[in-house]
C-alpha cells in the first residue's frame, strides 16, 4: 500500500490545544484534498498559528492529531518535511546569515534541492543576496522564506498569515509565486489569514475559526452561493463574538 | 530520509553555529598572547598565568556556547526553521552540540597550546582526559544548556527544579561527608569520575529529549528536560546515599584487618578498629564494640581517634568521645549490661572546641575532658561541670583518676620543646575544686603515662632528642627516680602493670626490657632483642608482659616476646604477632591494661592468644 | 499581454470567477481586441496576472474551448479560434436566447422598459464593433 502517493495531503482530526486553562482550539477537524487551496480564516489570536505548529509536528496537540499524507505529523515529522514547505508567520531564519548563505545552509538540509530555481526566485524578488537576514524588510524576509520553502518542490505548501505587515506589491509577489507553484506542479496549499481580499481569488475551500472551533468548512463557491454575500460580510458575521453560529 | 543527508545536515548546522561565533576564537588568539606579555604586566609566574587563562577560556567558552546554541534559538522562536526541514531531531541536536564542543575545545587549545609548546606545562595523561577532562566538558556544556532553557522558559517549575537540585546536592554532600569521616577516600578520582560521567549523561539525555520531544515549544522543552535530568540524577544520588549508608554499616565480619583492639576489664567485650574488606572500600576504617562470644556488636563510628574508649572497672559501661577534634565532639555511653546493648549520647558540659584528652573514673561516676584551654570534670550524665582547671596548651593530655575520683593531669607552662615545668593539676568533683598540687621539671616535649589510681606518673622527656625517663609522685610530683638517664637509650616506652609496677622498654643498640617497682626500684633487666627495633610493651595477661618488636617500624610485621614479669625471664617469642592494645593509633592514653590477651597477626586478624599453650583463636579479620 | 489588464475580475462579486474570465475573453474577442489567430496567455501566466487559482483559469479556458472561441494547438499553446464557432443553428439559438433572457431579466428587475433596453443593446453593439475591422454594424 502506497499510502503516501494516494493519501490526502492534510487531514486534521479532532485537534484540541490547551495552554493551561485556555482552550485555544477545540475539536477542529478538516481535510485538504490534493491540489486544493484551503484558506483557514480567523481573527488574530484565534489559534491559527498553534494549529499550524501542530500540523507540521512542532507542537503536540492536547488531543486529536494532524495527519499529513496519511502519516502522523508529530511522529513522522522529519520524513514528512521533505514533502512540505512552510512559510511561518514570524520570520525564523538565522538573522546573521545573508540570503546567499541561507541558500547554502538550507540546501544542505534537503535530499532534493533546486538551487538554480531558488536563486532565480530570489532574483525575481529583487532580494539583496549579501545583506544579513535581520536587516531585510518584512516583505523581503517573507519572500526569502517563501523561496527557501519552495526549493525542494514541496507537494504541500503551508503559509501562515503570509500577508501580515506586507504592502500590496509584496503581497502580490507572494501570491504570484504561489500561483506559479499551483500551476506548475498542482501543489496543495493551506493559507491561514485574516485578510480575505488576499485569498478570495485563489482559495477553493475555506474554513473559518471562531473561539477555537471550526464553524465553517466548505468550498468557496458553495459558500458564496449559499450566502449570496461578499465573503467579507460572511466572515464578519460568522466570526463576530456575538454571532450565534452558522446560519 | 537517508542517513547521509541527516549527517550532512548535522554538519551544516554545526558549521553555521561555529561561523556565527568565530569571534570567540579571535578572542582566544588574543588571550593566548597574554601570558607572553607577563613580564610587562608585572606578573612573574607565566606558566601559572597561562594555565589559569586557559582554564578560564575553556570554561567561559563552554558556558557561552552551551547556553546559546540551543536555548537562544528556542527562546526566540527560531528552532522552527530547522524543524520545518526534513532533518531528524538528532541532526539538529548533534550539530549544535558538536559546534559547542568544537568551539570550546579549539578556544582552549588556542590559549593553551602556545604555553604548552614553550614547555610551561604538560598535558595531563590520557587517563585524566577520559575520567575528568572529557566528561567534565560535556557536563558543563550540558548543564548550561539545561539551565538556559529552564531559565528562559520562565516557568514556575524552575523553582521546583532548583529545590530538587538543592536537595540532591545536600544529600550527596551529606553522604560524602559521612564517608570521609569514615576515612573512605570519597574524593578518589574513580568516584569523582563516576559522578561527572553520571551528570554528563543526565544533561546530555535531557538535551536529546528536549530536541526529540520538546521541539520548538519552550515550555514543553523545559518540562521534558527537567523530568529527564531528575529521572537520572535522583536515583543516582539516592543510590549513592544508600551505598554510603551501607558502607557505614560495617559489621565485625566485614573487617579485613584489625588495626587495634582493647578489651573490657572484665567480660568479653572488645573495642576493635579496623579496615573494611571488599565489597566495601578498602580505605574504610571503622570502630566497633564487639562481643565475640555472642556476635553482638555496636558501631562506634570512625576509627581514627587518638582518644580511645574507656571502660568502667566492672565493664558494665563504656564511654567514647566521637569527633573529638571536630567542632562538636559528642560523648557516647554504651550500656553493656543490657540484653541488647546500645549507645546513647550524654551531655558534654564543656565549651565548644576540640577535645584533647578524656578519662572515665573506674567506678563510672565521673568523666574528665581536657581541651586546649580548659579541663573539665563532671558527673557522667550531668549537664553541668563539677569542677574545672585551666590547661596550658593545645596538646594531647593523659588524664588519670585516683581512688577518690579526683582527676590528675599535667599542664606545661612553656612552649612544647622548651625545658621548664609541668604543673600537676588535681580536679576534685566532689569538692568542686581544682588545685595545682605539685610540679615536675622537664627537659621539654614531655610525654606522660599515669599509673593506675594516679599514684605515680612516668614522664619521657625529649623523645625526639636523647630521651630520658623519670618517675614522680602522682600528686606532689616529687621525683622518685631517673629510670633512664639522658643518652641512655634511643627510644623509650613505659607502661604500668595493673599492680603499679612499671615496665620500660628501651631501644638502642639492643632492645632491653626493665621492670621497676611502684616506687621506681629496678627489679630486673632483660635484653629482649640484640638489635635496634621500635619496641613497645603491654601487660597481656596478669604478670605477663608482651614486648612488640616492630620489624619495619610500621607495625605491619611484628614479633612479640612474652616475658614473665615476676621471674624476669622470656617465656617465648610469638612470630608474626603484635599486642592489639599498644597499636600506633592508641599509644597515648592508657589507664587500665588490656586483659584480653588480644593480638593482631601479620595478616591483620584479631587473635586471642592462650599464653600457656600458644594457641591462637582468630576473632575477626585476616583476609 | 497588455489586454489582460482590461480583464477585470472581482473575486468578491457573486458571479463565479471562471465565468467572469470567460465573459471577459468573449468581450475582447467580440470587440476585436483579440483577433483570430492571436495567442492567449498560458493558464499559469494568466492566473499569475489575475491573481487567481489556475484551476479557475483552466475552467474558463475549457469552457471557451468547448464553445469554440479558443482552440488548443498541441505543443503550441492556446489561440483565438480563426473559424467561426461551429455551432449548430439550434445550439446558437439556444445560447443567444439564454443570453437575451439574462439581459431582459436584469433590465426588467430595474424597471427598464423595452425601448430603453433596446437602446442600451444598440449602444453596446456599437462599442464592440468600434474596434472591429470590416464588419457590418
Amino acid at each position: 500500500m502506497n499510502a503516501g502517493a494516494s493519501a490526502v495531503p492534510l487531514a486534521c482530526e479532532h485537534l484540541s490545544i490547551r495552554y493551561g486553562r485556555t482552550r485555544v482550539l477545540e475539536d477542529v477537524s478538516f481535510t485538504v484534498p490534493p491540489g486544493c487551496v484551503y484558506a483557514l480564516l480567523g481573527r488574530n489570536g484565534a489559534g491559527k498559528s498553534s494549529l499550524v505548529r501542530c500540523l507540521i509536528g512542532q507542537q503536540r496537540a492536547g488531543s486529536g492529531r494532524a495527519v499529513l499524507f496519511g502519516r502522523d505529523a508529530w511522529r513522522d515529522r522529519a520524513a514528512l518535511m521533505a514533502r512540505v514547505g512552510l512559510v511561518p508567520e514570524e520570520p525564523d531564519a538565522p538573522p546573521e546569515l545573508s540570503p546567499s548563505r541561507l541558500l547554502a545552509l538550507t540546501g544542505r538540509l534537503y535530499a532534493r534541492w533546486d538551487e538554480g530555481a531558488t536563486r532565480e526566485r530570489l532574483r525575481r524578488f529583487a532580494i539583496p543576496m549579501e545583506t544579513p537576514f535581520a536587516r531585510l524588510s518584512k516583505g523581503q524576509k517573507g519572500a526569502v522564506q517563501l523561496a527557501l520553502a519552495l526549493g525542494h518542490a514541496p507537494e504541500l505548501l503551508i503559509l501562515d498569515d503570509p500577508t501580515l505587515g506586507l504592502d500590496v506589491v509584496a503581497r502580490d509577489q507572494v501570491f504570484r509565486e504561489v500561483i506559479g507553484e499551483l500551476a506548475d506542479r498542482g501543489a496543495t496549499v493551506l493559507i491561514t489569514t485574516h485578510d480575505l481580499a488576499a485569498i478570495e481569488g485563489i482559495a477553493d475551500r475555506v474554513g473559518m475559526l471562531r473561539d477555537g472551533r471550526l464553524v465553517l468548512d466548505e468550498s468557496l463557491e458553495a459558500v458564496k452561493e449559499r450566502y449570496a454575500l461578499p465573503l467579507e460580510r460572511i466572515f464578519a458575521d460568522v466570526t463576530s463574538p456575538s454571532a450565534g453560529g452558522v446560519p | 530520509m537517508s542517513e547521509r543527508v541527516a549527517v550532512r545536515a548535522l554538519l551544516a548546522i554545526a558549521a553555521r553555529e561555529v561561523s556565527e561565533r568565530v569571534g570567540l576564537l579571535g578572542l582566544a588568539v588574543v588571550v593566548a598572547v597574554v601570558p607572553f606579555l607577563a613580564p610587562w604586566l608585572g606578573i612573574g609566574d607565566r606558566p601559572l598565568l597561562g594555565v589559569l587563562l586557559g582554564v578560564v577560556m575553556v570554561f567561559s567558552a563552554a558556558v557561552l556556547t552551551g547556553s546559546s546554541v540551543i536555548a537562544r534559538d528556542l527562546a526566540e522562536g527560531r528552532l522552527g526553521y530547522l524543524f520545518s526541514r526534513p532533518v531528524p531531531w538528532w541532526s539538529i541536536w548533534g550539530g549544535k552540540m558538536l559546534a559547542a564542543f568544537v568551539l570550546t575545545f579549539v578556544a582552549g587549545a588556542i590559549v593553551l597550546a602556545p604555553s604548552a609548546a614553550v614547555g610551561d606545562w604538560r598535558l595531563p595523561a590520557g587517563g585524566w582526559w577520559a575520567q575528568i577532562g572529557v566528561p567534565g566538558l560535556i557536563a558543563v556544556i550540558g548543564i548550561v544548556n539545561v539551565l538556559a532553557v529552564g531559565y528562559r522558559a520562565r516557568s514556575l517549575w524552575f523553582a521546583a527544579d532548583l529545590a530538587m537540585a538543592g536537595g540532591l546536592v545536600w544529600l550527596a554532600a551529606h553522604t560524602f561527608r559521612g564517608l570521609r569521616d569514615l576515612a573512605v577516600d570519597a574524593s578518589h578520582i574513580d568516584y569523582a569520575s563516576l559522578a561527572i560521567w553520571t551528570i554528563a549523561l543526565a544533561v546530555m539525555l535531557a538535551g536529546a529529549a528536549q530536541m526529540a520531544q520538546g521541539r520548538a515549544d519552550i515550555a514543553r522543552s523545559h518540562r521534558v528536560m527537567a523530568i529527564t535530568v531528575w529521572a537520572v540524577l535522583a536515583p543516582a544520588v539516592c543510590a549513592y546515599a544508600a551505598w554510603g549508608t551501607w558502607v557505614g554499616r560495617a559489621a565485625p565480619s566485614n573487617l579485613r584487618l584489625a588495626l587495634s583492639a582493647w578489651s573490657a576489664p572484665k567480660g568479653s567485650w572488645i573495642v576493635v578498629t579496623g579496615r573494611a574488606r571488599w565489597p566495601r572500600p578498602e580505605s574504610l576504617s571503622a570502630a566497633l564494640l564487639v562481643d565475640p562470644s555472642t556476635g553482638r556488636f555496636l558501631r562506634l563510628g570512625p576509627a581514627f581517634s587518638a582518644l580511645h574508649p574507656e571502660f568502667t572497672a566492672d565493664a558494665t559501661r563504656m564511654a567514647w568521645v566521637s569527633n573529638p577534634f571536630g567542632r562538636t565532639p559528642r560523648l557516647a555511653i554504651g550500656d553493656l549490661a543490657q540484653a541488647t546493648p546500645a549507645l546513647h549520647d550524654v551531655p558534654l558540659p564543656i565549651p565548644p572546641g576540640p577535645v584533647t584528652g578524656f578519662a572515665l573514673s573506674p567506678d563510672g561516676r565521673y568523666a574528665a575532658v581536657a581541651q586546649p584551654a580548659l579541663a573539665t570534670v563532671f558527673a557522667l550524665g550531668s549537664a553541668q561541670a563539677a569542677a574545672t582547671a585551666a590547661t596550658g596548651q593545645d596538646r594531647l593530655s593523659s588524664i588519670a583518676f585516683d581512688d577518690h575520683d579526683r582527676a590528675h593531669l599535667l599542664n606545661p607552662r612553656q612552649a612544647p620543646l622548651s625545658p621548664g615545668r609541668l604543673d600537676i593539676a588535681v580536679i576534685d568533683p566532689g569538692a568542686r575544686s581544682a588545685a595545682t598540687t605539685g610540679h615536675i621539671d622537664t627537659r621539654g616535649n614531655p610525654s606522660e603515662t599515669w599509673a593506675p589510681g594516679a599514684v605515680t606518673v612516668a614522664v619521657v622527656h625529649r623523645p625526639d632528642l636523647r630521651p630520658s625517663l623519670t618517675l614522680h609522685d602522682g600528686t606532689t610530683g616529687a621525683l622518685l627516680g631517673t629510670l633512664v638517664p639522658e643518652g641512655g637509650a634511643g627510644r623509650i616506652f613505659a607502661t604500668f602493670l595493673r599492680d603499679g609496677r612499671l615496665a620500660v622498654v628501651t631501644s638502642g643498640r639492643s632492645v632491653t626490657l626493665r621492670l621497676f617497682s611502684a616506687q621506681g626500684i629496678e627489679s630486673w633487666s632483660l635484653e629482649v632483642a640484640p638489635m635496634f627495633s621500635l619496641a613497645r610493651a603491654t601487660e597481656a595477661a596478669p604478670g605477663i608482659l608482651a614486648v612488640e618488636l616492630s620489624l619495619l617500624g610500621r607495625g605491619s610485621r611484628s614479633d612479640t616476646v612474652l616475658v614473665d614479669a615476676n621471674a624476669g625471664r622470656v617465656i617465648r617469642t610469638e612470630t608474626g604477632l603484635r599486642p592489639a592494645a599498644a597499636s600506633w593509633f592508641a599509644w597515648r592514653s592508657q589507664t587500665l591494661p588490656d586483659d584480653g590477651s588480644l593480638f593482631i597477626d601479620d595478616r591483620g586478624a584479631l587473635v586471642r592468644l592462650d599464653i600457656a599453650t600458644g594457641a591462637r583463636q582468630v576473632l575477626l579479620g585476616g583476609s | 499581454m497588455t489586454w489582460t489588464r482590461s480583464l477585470h475580475v472581482d473575486p468578491a462579486a457573486a458571479v463565479p470567477l471562471w465565468s467572469q474570465i470567460e465573459d471577459g475573453v468573449r468581450r475582447l474577442v467580440a470587440s476585436g481586441t483579440l483577433a483570430g489567430g492571436d495567442s492567449v496567455p498560458s493558464v499559469r501566466d494568466l492566473a499569475r496576472d489575475l491573481r487567481v487559482n489556475p484551476a479557475t483559469v483552466s475552467k474558463a479556458y475549457q469552457s471557451l474551448t468547448d464553445a469554440g472561441v479558443l482552440e488548443v494547438r498541441r505543443g503550441d499553446g492556446t489561440y483565438v479560434s480563426t473559424r467561426a464557432p461551429s455551432l449548430s443553428r439550434g445550439q446558437r439559438s439556444r445560447a443567444l436566447r439564454e443570453a437575451a433572457l439574462r439581459f431582459a431579466s436584469v433590465a426588467a428587475t430595474f424597471g427598464v422598459g423595452r425601448d430603453e433596453a433596446l437602446d442600451e443593446l444598440r449602444a453596446a453593439w456599437g462599442e464592440l464593433t468600434r474596434g472591429r475591422k470590416g464588419e457590418p454594424s
